[in-house]
């Protein structure tokens, strides 16, 4: 039974990550090339992204009915948008010149692309690869609560049911996976051999299709024609319904909303920094004599290290159903399981900058005889600082979009409207409710780059 | 005041000191001269305590450092300044905070935060008076990043001064700095040790600077080369 649950959660994981390569890869190469369908493209794969993966999910639902196609669809088409963006990201920021060369010399397009630049991108689409498929695995609950079968429906559906043994020990078991994947993604990145990348992509993806095409109910022309079927629905139930009181519902729904998010990232940064410090190996174990806590230090520092590791490895909307079997229904479980994960996350990232900010500040302190924790709070923190506020700003872009797909499993705000609306077959309403979330979204992702733009300027006058 | 009884350092498979035994006295001016790699940063840190060597002793007035630990040995730092080629400053904060630090080894850590984020007038007239001395009393509330590197060399000195450290340990203060700059930062330091009776260990690249020294040691390859009084010798590097 589990072993299937396991094996249906990788036949989706592999699927969408086939569906998120076709698209993600064309796409990259046409945005490079520029031009005004270049321009046509990078719009909508940015007008994608903005979309939450859930909201995202609930409108394949709406065109494509419940089940694995509607989930691995909007599974696809979501790592496919951000994949495009990295991959075009990628490729225009690696040297032009072996390309250019070989432009020079005559040969074909193509030929030059293929020899001249996709080895000097190569690690870097190798790495962004591996980064999809963790985040798609994660992103396998979101799919399972549109009934996409696999460990998420599993977890979802022993949620509902109350059966809180079988939602542990599903959620347990999708952990297993996240790491288990992780690693495979951090062998790949740093170590395996080119073509061993390759095979490996290849062998997930082929896999996927196959298991998900001989599951029984689903054909091969079934996920063809998905896509297609998914512009077709949103043609369909234009213009969307503006109407007062659809404002006045998306009005309260954002902004209970931003306030989960809002809560969700601070709160999270106030517990991060705490663990940050106790996990960070130069301030727990100590960067020369006399410093560290103590000569046992190293049990909190494992301690927080693993307990960090296990809240980033369970994916948010199952830490968000846990958080409403725990606190109830409300925007109160959303801030909470928010919380959770962003100090699982910034705590990582915080531990690591901490661990490459520059040491001398703080030495030169200790040596004048400093207590060591004042001399790493005065000497060693500022100097992590931008790198602190910066992760911060990502979690917070990161948050807005979270915040909204939690409000779909109960958390309240746009996106519980978004939700009801699906239930309720109000498709204009529904559609409506998802240019407010697109929208707020984008505001998010601007207020966070003026404020990532305002550090990097300070950064540069010092 | 400081003493290195055959003080051997390895880094794995590297030497950085190999058999070091200098004696250096209460108010003895020592200037350290030597290639880089020859083992003066290394020779710095342990004069802290930084870490234990891997044979010999560092003695601190008499005291074994490695004998040394928790309050004991931030008691004895509390006698050390250091001034770094690289300032040791946090650039984030203000002139007048850097200078307060050099007050840490005396406060608990929540009095250090205090004093760091709202010192009280007789702790900002300290750092003034501090500053005075390095002429660069103005600066007071400026953020250390908006300094030049002369500068910050000053800020680090005074931080020294309002420490009232017994030894002084500079690597390299003027090594970033361009040849009047670094004239007048080493005088800077010459000047207060004399005035306070401190003992100054400097390290240096530029020989000539070293000119104004009571004593000159030579490193090279981790070891003591030359151990003479100041211009008795003609050394070349």
């Amino acid at each position: 039974m589990i072993v299937q649950l396991a094996f249906e959660t990788l036949a989706i994981a592999g699927c969408a990550f086939a569906i998120a390569l076709t698209l993600g890869l064309p796409a990259a190469v046409i945005v490079v090339r520029g031009g005004i369908v270049g321009k046509i493209v990078a719009f909508l794969a940015t007008a994608v992204r903005a979309i939450p993966d859930l909201v995202l999910a609930i409108i394949c639902v709406a065109a494509l009915g419940l089940g694995p196609v509607a989930g691995v669809t909007a599974l696809g088409i979501n790592t496919g948008a951000v994949l495009a963006k990295l991959f075009a990201e990628l490729l225009l920021a690696v040297r032009r010149e072996p390309e250019e060369a070989l432009r020079a010399i005559g040969a074909s397009p193509l030929t030059s692309f293929l020899i001249g630049l996709v080895p000097e991108a190569w690690p870097g689409l190798v790495g962004f690869a591996a980064y999809a498929l963790e985040s798609i695995i994660r992103g396998s609950v979101i799919v399972g609560i549109v009934g996409a079968g696999g460990l998420g429906s599993a977890i979802v559906q022993s949620f509902n049911l109350a059966n809180y043994h079988e939602f542990f020990m599903y959620i347990a078991w999708l952990v297993v996976i996240v790491i288990l994947v992780d690693a495979l993604s951090g062998w790949l990145r740093e170590r395996a051999p080119a073509f061993a990348a390759v095979g490996v992509f290849c062998a997930i993806a082929a896999a996927g299709v196959a298991g998900i095409a001989l599951s029984g109910n689903v054909s091969g022309s079934d996920l063809a024609r998905a896509l297609p079927r998914v512009v077709h629905f949103l043609a369909d139930e234009m213009p969307p319904d503006f109407s007062a009181k659809v404002i006045a519902t998306a009005t309260d729904g954002i902004e209970v909303t931003i306030v989960v998010a809002i809560v969700g990232t601070f709160g999270g940064a106030l517990l991060a920094v705490p663990l940050a410090l106790l996990a960070a190996p130069r301030i727990a174990l100590g960067w020369m004599r006399g410093t560290g806590y103590a000569p046992w230090s190293y049990v909190p520092m494992i301690i927080s290290r693993f307990g960090l590791a296990i809240v980033r490895a369970i994916p948010p909307l199952a830490l968000g159903l846990l958080a409403l079997s725990i606190v109830g229904l409300g925007p109160k479980a959303g801030a909470v399981a928010l919380a959770l994960h962003t100090a699982g996350v910034l705590g990582k990232l915080f531990g690591e900058s901490l661990e490459i900010a520059p040491l001398t500040e703080a030495e030169s302190l200790v040596a004048t005889g400093a207590p060591a924790t004042a001399a790493a709070l005065v000497g060693l923190v500022p100097g992590a600082l931008n790198a602190l506020l910066s992760h911060l700003a990502y979690r917070w872009e990161w948050n807005v979009r979270a915040s909204t797909t939690l409000g779909m499993i109960g958390a309240g705000g746009i996106g519980q409207a978004i939700f009801n609306a699906q239930q309720l077959l109000f498709y204009h309403q529904l559609i409506a409710y998802v240019i407010f979330a697109v929208a707020l979204v984008v505001a998010g992702d601007v207020v966070s780059q003026a404020f990532r733009a305002r550090l990097h300027l300070r950064t540069v006058l010092r | 005041m400081l003493e290195f009884i055959d003080v051997e350092q390895r880094y794995g498979k590297h030497t950085a000191l190999d058999g070091i035994s200098v004696r250096v006295g209460r108010g003895e001016r020592l200037a350290l001269v030597g290639p880089s790699g020859a083992g003066k940063t290394t020779f710095f840190r342990l004069a802290y305590g930084a870490f234990v060597p891997t044979s010999g002793k560092v003695l601190f007035d008499g005291t074994d450092f490695a004998t040394l630990h928790g309050h004991a040995l931030r008691e004895a730092r509390s006698r050390i300044a250091v001034v770094f080629q690289t300032h040791g400053l946090v650039e984030r904060l203000s002139v007048r905070a850097n200078v307060l630090a050099g007050t840490f080894g005396k406060r608990s850590t929540i009095d250090a935060l205090r004093c760091t984020f709202a010192p009280n007038g007789g702790e900002t007239e300290a750092a003034r008076s501090a500053l005075e001395s390095v002429r660069l009393a103005e600066r007071l509330r400026d953020r250390v990043f908006a300094l030049s590197g002369g500068q910050r060399q000053r800020v680090a000195i005074a931080r020294a001064v309002v420490q009232q450290a017994e030894l002084v340990l500079a690597d390299e203060p003027a090594a970033s700095l361009d040849p009047e700059l670094a004239r007048e930062i080493v005088d800077l330091m010459l000047a207060d040790s004399r005035a306070r009776g401190t003992t100054l260990i400097c390290s240096l690249h530029q020989p000539q600077l070293a000119e104004s020294f009571d004593r000159v040691i030579r490193l090279d390859h981790g070891r003591v080369v030359s151990d003479e009084a100041a211009g008795t010798s003609l050394f070349s590097i």
